[in-house]
């Protein structure tokens, strides 16, 4: 056969192959168009340090600063236990949610960190008054914040801001302690003032799930409290603004600016409405969502730009133990450059577990 | 006299039994954690765990009221509030605001309306659970239509 009629031959072969790879990949909405298909890859576990503190549990928030230290709260009862611990699980710093005398403190059950280090930490007690204590990053008690919003409200999540202020989200109580509490977010200033309220989009119809009872967003075990709200997450991003989560699926998630205007709206979906949000990181320019099937504990991990293209999709579709799916949702840190997760776990000695993770 | 004796003994027992009740009594809400991760040998799965806080509950309230136990391994506990008639002035001051006067229609965003919530029906799934060789319901939401521009 000459050489010319061989290259012809060739060419339906070529068209062939092209068509038929387009052909297996998953259909894209028009979102996912502009800017091409996600990549879908696995997460294998790199590297597993075994740290010298030991826990019973690892409560939300788990968090980690710019020097790759980690902190943990390991006990839900009494004086909060929140730990600092360094890159290879060494205990840095305790804080210690009794500092300050003159409160009678139940629990301290969520904390945030500045932008300079310091620890801003949420305490509970039997008045419906909420604190925050403001520490240092070596543990040193520096201050207390009483929060004055003008109304009654259970705090879900706060970000300290490079201003001092505050933007802080929870749910305020209704007149009636047995219906749905109402969604709220406001800036306040370093001594606790209530300085704006932000109205996000989107709030009033997460009442409205709350008010009917739907299964997305209240239980059993409380049916005002509105699990949307209540298990907020926020983070500040390379760009100065805080990306605040609600708890749905998708994930609704705004962008908010230090001074409080919402310059973001948008959602990302795990693509099964199944997957509930466990956790939310970012590094950079990038957000990394991990969300979780609560029966199967299928995982995906979603990330996503700043304005919600989709960048990268991680499954846990593997068997292999070391993948994602098996790695539970104590999902503490994200590295955008080079892409890297940090993943917490308790062994069965009951000694803390620090696993890092990368695309492979 | 033996009965009024009597009488005053049973008095202070019950002062003394009772002390911390009331000591209990006062207004309460829930701390809710986030769903929390436990692992043990080949069973991974999650639990969430409420602690008692002020709130706007009146009555008194647990800690450890309720348990259960992750992966057949991990104790875990929930709060519950007692509630009783008693009234929270600590909610009434500054007053509550509901039913507040809030805008129920979406305001626009940069980026334009987001698609954000379906309307979903549930069925109900069994799922065998690897840890307790049982199963488990699960609520799976079918989407029926969807709802845009909130």
């Amino acid at each position: 056969m000459p050489r010319s009629s061989c290259s012809l031959l060739l060419i339906p072969i070529f068209v062939y192959l092209v068509s038929a790879a387009h052909a297996q990949r998953p259909a894209l909405s028009p979102h996912d168009a502009e800017r091409g298909a996600p990549r879908q890859k696995h997460l294998t576990a790199v590297e597993t340090v075994l740290g010298a503190e030991v826990a019973n549990a690892l409560l939300p928030p788990l968090r980690c600063d710019a020097k790759g230290n980690f902190y943990v709260q390991t006990e839900p009862y009494g004086v909060s236990t929140l730990r600092k611990l360094g890159p290879k699980g060494e205990r840095l710093s305790l804080f210690k949610s009794d500092s300050d005398a003159t409160l009678k403190v139940l629990a301290a059950p969520y904390f945030a960190l500045s932008p300079v280090g310091d620890v801003y930490q949420l305490v509970l007690t039997g008045d419906v008054t909420r604190y925050i204590l403001v520490f240092r990053g070596n543990g040193s008690y520096v201050r207390t914040i009483k929060l004055q919003p003008g109304l009654a409200w259970m705090p879900s999540a706060f970000l300290p801001l490079q201003s001092g202020n505050l933007l802080m989200t929870g749910q305020e109580y209704d007149r009636d302690p047995q219906k749905a509490r109402w969604p709220f977010t406001g800036i306040f200033s370093a001594d606790g003032k209530l300085l704006k309220e932000l109205k996000l989009e989107g709030d009033e119809e997460i009442h409205q799930l709350g008010v009917r009872g739907d299964s997305r967003v209240t239980g059993p075990e409380d049916p005002a409290n509105n699990r949307a709200v209540g298990f907020t997450q926020m983070e500040m991003a390379g760009d100065g603004n805080v990306y605040l989560m609600r708890w749905l699926s998708p994930a609704i998630i705004y962008g908010i600016s230090p001074g409080g205007e919402v310059v973001r709206h948008f959602t990302v979906d795990p693509g099964d409405q199944n997957y509930r949000p466990a956790a939310m990181h970012i590094s950079g320019n990038r957000i990394a969502i991990l969300f979780y099937q609560p029966q199967t504990m299928a995982e995906v991990m979603r990330v996503v730009d700043l304005e919600g293209h989709k960048l990268t999709t991680y499954d846990g579709e593997s068997d292999d133990t070391n993948r994602l799916g098996s790695l539970g949702i104590a999902y503490a840190c994200y590295i955008s450059i080079p892409e890297r997760f940090t993943f917490l776990g308790i062994g069965d000695s009951g000694a803390m577990e620090i696993k890092t993770v990368e695309a492979r | 006299m033996k009965h009024r004796e009597i009488l005053l003994a049973a008095f202070v027992s019950s002062i003394y039994l009772l002390a911390p009740l009331a000591a209990n009594a006062n207004c309460w809400s829930y701390w809710f954690y986030r769903p929390i991760n436990c692992h043990w040998q080949t069973c991974n799965d999650t639990y969430i765990t409420s602690i008692c806080a002020g709130g706007c509950t009146p009555g008194t309230c647990t800690d450890a009221a309720n348990s259960g136990l992750c992966c057949s391994h991990y104790e875990y506990h929930n709060a519950q509030i007692y509630p009783d008639s008693d009234t929270c002035p600590n909610c009434e001051q500054p007053p509550l605001r509901h039913p507040p006067s809030r805008p129920t229609e979406g305001r626009s965003t940069p980026g334009g309306t987001k698609e954000v919530f379906s309307e979903t029906w549930a069925r109900l799934v069994f799922v065998p659970s690897k840890c307790a060789h049982s199963y488990g319901v699960l609520v799976e939401e079918k989407t029926t239509k969807s709802t845009g521009g909130i």
